[in-house]
């Protein structure tokens, strides 16, 4: 029976280009090598679009070095080596503009590094061009848009690996005197021809959104007269066939939203007959679980293999995005009845409590089509953040079939500790995937099915897959409005009003006293004198304590009481005890709450209680965390209503921890700013001063203005 | 003689181009199915205002000059030769994704009728 295409550009791909030869990299130590050896034939261009770079990773290692080879072994010195030794030879690097949420585990400040910037052919950028809370995560390397190379490996720390993933492997070391890194898996495909000289345009187009400056394209400049940069060691698994290209790019600016990984995911996933085969870091993308799930309800659909880590890297993961993938796996494992889907983790003896990190990105339909790229089975990869995924389909090839069923016979041989040849012959006795691989499961180098491990508990703490994991770029309005009822957002403008009126009375303060004789009627040294004598005062912090309480069962604004605490303390002892002051306002208050009850509490807070307490009810934590960062109601009002909800006292108070921190930390150092003006007391820093607060009360004002206008158009929109 | 609703042709270069003539006399809409890899290049060429990197979803349509847009793109030159017998049949043409020339006499309904 014949099979329609998948592949359809213009709707889940971008471009269908001729590949003249395709190889599939497994592993970083595979991957690195290739590189290395293409680059070192590069005579015009080398493109690198990077989620990270490390100019410190090591590109050959053990066996790979080659005794003749005199170019540097890391990257950043290779790379300036080649730029040195081919006089027209340009090499550019688009690295994310991390947050720094990453920084401890990357190369800090890479624009300032000798290796980055220390030759002028040898050109460093970092991309910043993407909605809020996105990335970049392409990770494309074009050499002479004559070899490209596209998947789930950046040319940085902790991915070199070989396929043994071996638990004591020294060579996986970095850097000196560090802990040799987890095992890492990972797969890189490796193209030539027109379908390298697409992906140049696409890493050009990105070098111009970045930078604002074009790229000649090597062709024009004669590069395909330069040797074939397609390294000798490695053999075509494929030649002469069509690829196609996908992308994934969020709206921004006047870039248009594209979702092509997603819809080829969707449309391969409809199109399996037999098996469906998936590598993942991640496995949350909603829509793909949702194909995946129609497909097990069907009757004689397809199996469906899916090899993950045992857990993905950090606790903020583990936290979050374990816990998204465990419900789509319980969703799968509903829609399963005919026992088609099986979910597994490699297992390596030796690694004790690491497992090997599963970072690749695959997807294997049938024989018929095969998926590398950087795209992860998440939300944020079909919408949020920059993906490149590289799809071959067979189309009635046989050689192309081949190919197909031959890589993944190789993943499985790797991770069933194996050759290859012995996956297709359990797959031609069983007829089977799921029987071929549970026939050849056993005890060492395995594969074992993946234990479900996140408890109710946990489960409840994480809240839905929009705010950890989204689908799009999402605004700050939405983000309030989807914690904050409607009715708890109006104080806003009050509330604005309320604390420019509190830094203009400081400022008419300090401007009293610089002109008029209030300078001569009070003795500073005295108030600071008498400052000073209070802070040391035995009783000072229970007083500053009780004064919190007290001023949160009236109401009283929270913010007057943490400016007079930096000015009284100095800024860290201030911003100590209006932390600690703040918090035993909110846990009285929150107690006074629970004590008084829904029907007291509503009182107070009217109609606004009972959306407020559903929210809490169902993500508290996060709930407190944005209610206490963005200005939407008054603190009693939420610790009152908090106390009456279902909300634990555990998650209130660290939820109020946490969102308290942002503004506790600006008001003090303000503050403290401002008390050395006042104290210098000359034209130039009340000048500063002034102006400072000019920009803060005009950013107060554009941000009431742009909340209103957001506002107005929603309204507007049902009737336009 | 009642002409046929639509003709469906793949690709095969110059033989395509010298069929497409005769086939307009008897044929309501000829389709032409270029391979997927035309697709950025024919975006190309008849989009040239739309900045890279967009999705490539083309509907063009036009009359004979539309030919010779198309005849623009590397492999597809034959279609300059066409201009003049689709100027002379009075038909239109029309460029979708993925990659597909329809050419249609005025008054065919290119969408509702099922593909043979």
């Amino acid at each position: 029976m014949s099979r329609t295409p998948v592949l359809k550009p213009g709707a889940n791909c971008w471009r269908v280009e001729h590949a003249d030869r395709v190889a599939f990299l497994v592993d970083g130590a595979d991957y690195f090598h290739a590189f290395r050896e293409a680059v070192k034939q590069a005579r015009r261009s080398v493109l690198i679009m990077a989620w990270d770079i490390d100019s410190r990773v090591k590109l050959v290692r053990g066996q790979q070095r080659d005794p003749a080879d005199d170019l540097p072994e890391t990257l950043g010195n290779f790379l300036n080596a080649m730029v040195r030794r081919r006089k027209q030879l340009n090499i550019y690097v688009l690295d994310w503009d991390f947050i720094m949420l990453f920084a401890p585990d990357r190369e800090w400040l890479p624009l300032y590094k000798r290796e980055w910037n220390g030759h002028r052919r040898l050109h460093f950028a970092l991309d910043d061009m993407h909605p809020t809370g996105a990335c970049h995560h392409q990770k494309i390397v074009v050499v002479d848009d004559r070899v490209a190379f596209v998947g789930g490996l950046d040319l940085t720390l902790g991915r070199w690996d070989t396929p043994e993933h071996r638990s004591d492997d020294s060579i996986r070391r970095e850097l000196d005197g560090e802990p040799v890194p987890q095992p890492y898996h990972d797969v890189q495909i490796m193209v030539s021809g027109p379908a390298a000289t697409a992906l140049g345009d696409l890493a050009r187009e990105r070098w111009f959104r970045a930078t604002g400056r074009r790229l000649e394209a090597p062709w024009a400049q004669g590069a395909q007269d330069g040797p074939d940069p397609w390294p000798a060691h490695v053999r075509p698994e494929i030649e002469n066939v069509e690829l196609g290209i996908s992308r994934t790019e969020p709206e921004y600016g006047k870039q248009a939203e594209v979702r092509e990984v997603e819809q080829l995911l969707l449309d391969s996933i409809a199109s399996a007959r037999e098996s469906i085969y998936i590598e993942a870091q991640y496995f949350s993308a909603h829509k793909v679980g949702e194909a995946l799930r129609k497909r097990l309800q069907q009757e004689k659909g397809p199996e469906v293999v899916v090899l993950l880590p045992e857990y993905t890297v950090g606790w903020l993961s583990q936290k979050t995005m374990d816990v998204l993938r465990e419900r789509v796996f319980r969703q799968l494992m509903n829609a399963d009845r005919e026992r088609r889907l099986r979910l597994y983790e490699p297992c390596v003896p030796g690694l004790g409590d690491e497992c090997v990190n599963v970072h690749s990105k695959i997807t294997i339909i049938d024989d018929e089509l095969v998926r590398v790229g950087s795209a992860n089975l998440n939300n944020r990869s079909m919408g949020l953040d920059t993906e490149c995924d590289i799809a071959i389909e067979a189309n009635g090839r046989e050689d192309v079939r081949h190919a197909i069923a031959t890589f993944r016979n190789r993943l499985l041989g790797e991770h069933l500790g194996m050759e290859p040849a012995r996956i297709e012959k359990a797959l031609a006795r069983e007829g089977s995937l799921i029987r071929a691989i549970e026939s050849l499961r056993g005890p060492g180098r395995s594969m074992r099915p993946l234990a479900l491990q996140v408890t109710a508990d946990v489960d409840a703490l994480v809240p839905d897959e929009e705010i950890v994991d989204p689908a799009r770029p999402f605004e700050t309005n939405e983000l309030v409005k989807e914690f904050v009822p409607e009715a708890e957002q109006e104080p806003t403008r009050r509330h604005l009003y309320m604390i420019g009126s509190i830094l203009a009375a400081i400022v008419a303060l300090a401007a009293a006293w610089h002109w008029s004789p209030l300078r001569e009627l009070v003795d500073v040294p005295m108030l600071v004198s008498a400052a000073n004598e209070f802070g040391r005062h035995p009783a000072a912090s229970l007083l500053v304590l009780g004064v919190f309480v007290a001023a949160g069962l009236i109401s009283f604004p929270l913010s007057v009481l943490i400016i007079v605490c930096v000015l009284v303390f100095g800024p860290w002892q201030g911003f100590l005890y209006a932390l600690a002051g703040a918090l035993l306002s909110a846990a009285c208050s929150y107690t006074l709450g629970h004590l008084l009850g829904h029907r007291a509490v509503r009182r107070v807070a009217g109609r606004k209680l009972r959306e407020l307490d559903k929210r809490l009810a169902r993500r508290g934590l996060l709930t407190i965390i944005i209610v206490r960062i963005v200005p939407v109601a008054p603190f009693s009002v939420i610790n009152l209503v908090a106390g009456t909800s279902r909300i634990r006292f555990r998650d209130f108070m660290l939820g109020s921890t946490i969102g308290l921190l942002p503004g506790l930390i600006v008001i003090s150092v303000f503050t403290d700013q401002l008390t050395a003006t006042i104290r210098k007391s000359d034209l130039p820093t009340f000048a500063i001063l002034a102006v400072v607060l000019a920009i803060l009360v005009a950013g107060a004002w554009r941000f009431w203005q742009w909340k209103e206008k957001k506002r107005d158009s929603v309204l507007r929109t049902p009737s336009d | 003689m009642d002409k046929t609703p639509l003709i469906t042709l793949p690709w095969r270069g110059q033989e395509t181009i010298q069929a497409i003539p005769q086939l307009l006399d008897h044929a309501q809409q000829i389709e032409i199915v270029l391979p997927d890899s035309y697709n950025h290049a024919l975006f190309t060429a008849l989009h040239p205002d739309v900045p890279p990197g967009q999705l490539e979803d083309m509907n063009s349509s036009g009359g004979p000059e539309l030919l010779v847009a198309i005849a623009g793109v590397e492999g597809l030159e034959g279609f300059q030769q066409l201009v003049g017998a689709v100027a002379t049949a009075n038909a239109t043409v029309e460029v979708s994704t993925p990659a597909t020339i329809f050419i249609r006499h005025n008054g065919g309904n290119l969408r509702s009728t099922p593909n043979q």
